[in-house]
């Protein structure tokens, strides 16, 4: 284990001495190679000569001054004693020599006055602004730490103490080193090192420039990689198909000419290992893990299939590319050295063919071709596809390439989870030859970096400019709303569909509310960009859910404030944001309850997923739920909630269902996740689960009636509930919400509702209506029904209102601008056109 | 002062002990790293050691008493080729190494 410290008195010196070292440094350093430069080129014999000898020493000199006394390696590292002065360069010094006397000067704390002279270098603005943090916000806020420090007087720096915190910052410095691959102490790793100081006023800076340390180290990786050569590497797989044509052609011979021409393979593959020599495909960020797995299967000496298994976009090419830019390099194990990889998509294999038989002809040529050589890697994508084709006789052309399989050459094929689960688990020789490969979707901070990455290429190709903010809200929004697809794809497309729309719309920059709108529109959600409003909604739950719902004070009080106790953090994460059970009789407004929520909290009534449960009456009723264990049918819950992440789910008439299907829910609605018939954990986290009961209505009704406290009614129908639910499973739900039978005045504050939403409706067309008193009466007397409750008024309001005004508009009768009113009298309903 | 005079010293004593490591252990390293990039780059174009280990391989994999006499005579011809190459760019890349390296005696002899 190495001792580090720090030693170097320039660091520390007062301002002349520095001064006068710089003098005399650079005084002996341009005068000495002036006078060398002369004597060696006046040609004064022997001194010329000597002159030569010292003009090389100076220019090294000019050179070498710019540099750390040594380099970041680990020889130097593991000596016991390590001065990380050692580490710093010219610069890095000069940049610490100035914030101390900054710090002096404006009597600030070193941290403060070292950000404020590292926002000054070129190379930390320039990473900044890959994080959209123009020069205009580093000037402010470079001015907002010189005025918070202009009138201090108590900052009297101790000599030891400034040691110390340069000593930790630079031991912090030498970790971020490492992350972002430097050979020196530099700006860069000062600038990271910052974060770990845990300075309240250096946190504050970095939150007015709204950057975290992962954001600065991404923004610096883009600005080192951006100076690199090869940044054709990001054009990425995308590109491949476009020139597929371009290089099929060429005859394939490798270099010990020990293999075979594979006339057959070229014309229907495509080489990886080409496209990888000329930087197409090749990068690689995250999914190391699986890469390594892979390198280990394919270079051991039997069994060397490996089958990737991951969703659509999950990243199974981008470790396939990434192997074949490691075998141009000659980056792997000795075994794969001097290996092709060739990807043989199964639909190349149908191109031109006159007959069916062709396919197993050019297959059946391929194998051989492919098992002459041994210098191959075969890479089939989606794997199924060679098990589904079935030739006549039986053959599939899996069967065709089993020689290959079972051959100790390597093979890589790929399959979705859904198809891997339908076609190939089942299938032994699958099982048996195959080394499975699950590939993950990449973290959500591994998402940004190759984001981040590729949009420097399309902003070239583009001239568009895509914000890192709205790289890291696609990133965010895609994890939690387009679960369908795995990052970065899904966020990915996301950048892509809003450059489209602005390129439509003639601007230039895609920002943070493109992708927001773009992601409202996709999902019917409205989101905000500031939470402001939501943190509002969420106070007035009430008010906003009373806005289009009578009566039921108690049920609605219960909801906005288990919601509000989510929102704010207070229940456990994990598991869904609300659980409820409703009860009460038919018609009293449960399910209108469930439709305002959907409305009020997810931004639309299409967010509420809604499972009639008395239709799963029997065991089977699981499956329809999560998919059956065959995998040929999908889980029409499980589908839904990876479709719509953030939903209301609305169970009616949860008491109907089967208890083996009621247990299903039980972790449900403990953990907030469910595994469907695919292995696939889909997570509830973000939904609101609704259960509605009609169970003990009567009982309710009679004890309302004799004005049985609330709260006892509540705990005294939780243990009636028992009868119908087992004990753990009531236990679950956060509230048992009673609705109360509705009173004629409710019914009539419901009519006016509804009539006010139709004379909304007509005000559209230009037409203004009022209804009078007794039609509200008359209404809410029609649309009562002891059974079914105020379930009938919809139908009722339909019958004597809609259906009349519908004739009086299709007859002219009524005109736009008309102002009409609405009677009931001599038991009839009737039209007054006033103007 | 004395302190500042001492650590200009100092650090010009660091500098010309690194010139005169860098001249001659440091220039070793790149003209080493250089010419194995060299060579293997040669090596790539020419097929040499590739060659030499497929040697007793016929061309193609075609085990016929033909095809090794072929396939020896022309794996023979790119062994010699490729040997020549590469003999010919060490003798050159070696002998400005030596150039450089007994360049400053040449120049401190001369002085006096």
């Amino acid at each position: 284990m190495s001792l580090y410290y720090l030693e170097n008195k320039y660091l520390f010196w007062p301002r002349w001495k520095i001064i006068i070292y710089r003098l005399l440094f650079y005084f002996f350093l341009w005068s000495g190679l002036i006078i060398c430069i002369i004597i060696s080129l006046v040609s004064i014999k022997p001194y010329s000569y000597f002159g030569i000898l010292l003009t090389f020493f100076f220019i090294f000199l000019v050179f070498r001054s710019r540099f750390s006394d040594y380099p970041l390696t680990e020889k130097i590292l593991k000596k016991d004693r390590v001065n990380l002065g050692w580490f710093l360069d010219e610069n890095t010094k000069n940049v610490l020599v100035e914030a101390r006397f900054l710090s002096y000067y404006f009597k600030m704390p070193l941290g403060s006055s070292l950000i404020y002279v590292l926002l000054e270098k070129q190379e930390i603005i320039t990473s900044l602004k890959y994080l959209d943090i123009d020069f205009v916000k580093i000037k402010q806020i470079k001015e907002l730490i010189i005025q918070n420090f202009k009138n201090s007087s108590e900052i009297t720096i101790l000599k030891q103490k400034e040691k110390d915190f340069i000593y930790s910052l630079l031991l912090s410095a030498l970790q971020k080193s490492f992350l972002i691959k430097q050979s020196f102490l530099n700006n860069y790793c000062l600038f990271l090192a910052l974060f770990d100081l845990n300075d309240p006023t250096i946190n504050n800076i970095f939150t007015d420039l709204n950057i975290t340390l992962t954001d600065a180290q991404i923004g610096i990786i883009i600005n080192l990689l951006s100076k690199q050569r090869n940044l054709n590497l990001i054009s990425g797989i995308s590109e491949i198909q476009n020139r597929y044509e371009k290089f099929k052609k060429r005859a394939k011979v490798n270099r010990s000419l020990t293999s075979l021409p594979t006339p057959t393979l070229d014309e229907f593959g495509l080489d990886y290992t080409d496209l990888a020599q000329q930087y197409r495909i090749g990068i690689m960020i995250g999914h190391n893990e699986e890469y390594k797995t892979l390198i280990t299967v394919l270079s051991r000496p039997l069994k060397k299939c490996v089958l990737l298994i991951g969703q659509e976009g999950s990243g199974k090419e981008t470790i396939i590319s990434y192997l074949a830019h490691n075998l141009t390099k000659n980056n792997v194990p000795k075994p794969l050295l001097d290996f092709r990889l060739i990807k043989l998509p199964f639909t190349n294999l149908l191109q031109n063919i006159t007959s069916p038989l062709d396919v197993t002809n050019h297959l059946s040529n391929i194998v051989r071709e492919v098992l002459n050589n041994n210098d191959i890697i075969l890479y089939l994508p989606d794997l199924h596809n060679y098990k589904l084709v079935t030739q006549e006789g039986g053959l599939s052309s899996l069967e065709i390439l089993k020689p290959l399989i079972v051959s100790d050459l390597p093979l890589i094929a790929t399959s979705t989870i859904e198809d891997y689960k339908k076609f190939l688990e089942k299938d032994s020789f699958i099982q048996d030859n195959f080394e499975i490969i699950k590939v993950n979707e990449v973290s959500e901070e591994e998402a940004i970096q190759i984001l981040a990455f590729r949009s420097i290429d399309l902003e070239r190709k583009e001239k568009i400019t895509i914000t890192y903010q709205a790289i890291k809200r696609a990133v965010f929004l895609a994890k939690r709303f387009l679960t369908n697809v795995p990052l970065p794809s899904s966020a990915e497309k996301l950048i892509h569909e809003a450059l489209e729309g602005v390129k439509q719309m003639g601007k230039s920059v895609v920002t943070e509310k493109d992708i927001v709108d773009l992601v409202s529109v996709k999902t019917s959600i409205p989101l905000e960009i500031s939470d402001e409003e939501d943190k509002n909604k969420l106070l007035n739950l009430e008010k906003y859910l009373h806005e289009n719902y009578i009566n039921q004070e108690e049920a609605v009080r219960l909801v906005a404030s288990a919601i509000r106790q989510y929102r704010a953090g207070l229940s456990n994460p994990n598991k869904p944001i609300a659980v409820f059970l409703f009860v009460g009789p038919t018609g009293v407004g449960k399910t209108e309850l469930a439709k305002n929520l959907a409305q009020v909290y997810f931004g639309s009534v299409k967010t509420m997923i809604r499972f009639d449960m008395s239709e799963y009456q029997d065991q089977r009723g699981i499956f329809r739920f999560i998919g059956d264990p065959e995998g040929t049918t999908r889980g029409a819950l499980t589908e839904a909630v990876k479709d719509k992440p953030f939903s209301l789910i609305l169970l009616d008439e949860f008491e109907k269902a089967h208890p083996k299907v009621l247990d299903l829910f039980l972790p449900l609605f403990d953990e907030g996740r469910l595994t469907d018939n695919l292995g696939e954990v889909i997570d509830f986290t973000n939904t609101i689960i609704i259960a509605t009961s009609n169970a003990l209505s009567d009982y309710i009704k009679k004890q309302i009636e004799v004005k049985v406290p609330f709260k006892e009614l509540t705990d005294d129908l939780k243990k009636k509930l028992t009868n119908y639910f087992k004990p753990e499973l009531i236990n679950r739900f956060d509230e048992i919400v009673v609705f109360k039978p509705l009173t004629e005045d409710n019914l009539k504050q419901i009519v006016k509702l509804k009539l006010n939403n139709l004379t909304k409706i007509l005000q559209n067309k230009n037409i203004s209506v009022d209804f009078d008193d007794s039609v509200i009466n008359k209404i809410a007397q029609l649309g009562y029904n002891p059974v079914f409750g105020a379930r009938p008024l919809d139908s009722v309001i339909r019958h004597y209102i809609k259906d009349r005004l519908a004739q009086v508009i299709l007859k002219g009768e009524i005109k736009t601008h008309s102002k009409i009113h609405f009677v009931y009298r001599n038991n009839n309903f009737e039209i007054i056109t006033l103007k | 002062m004395l302190d500042v005079l001492n650590y200009f010293f100092f650090r010009i004593g660091f500098y010309l002990k690194d010139f005169l490591r860098a001249y001659f252990l440091g220039s070793f390293d790149f003209f080493n790293n250089n010419y194995w990039d060299k060579v293997l780059q040669l090596d790539r174009v020419t097929n040499l050691s590739i060659n030499i280990r497929y040697f007793l391989v016929p061309l193609w994999r075609y085990y016929s008493v033909t095809a090794y006499f072929l396939s020896i005579i022309i794996r023979l011809t790119k062994i010699i080729f490729g040997s020549l190459v590469i003999i010919i760019f060490s003798i050159f890349y070696w002998f400005l190494y030596i150039l450089w390296i007994l360049m400053p005696f040449y120049l401190v002899i001369k002085s006096f």
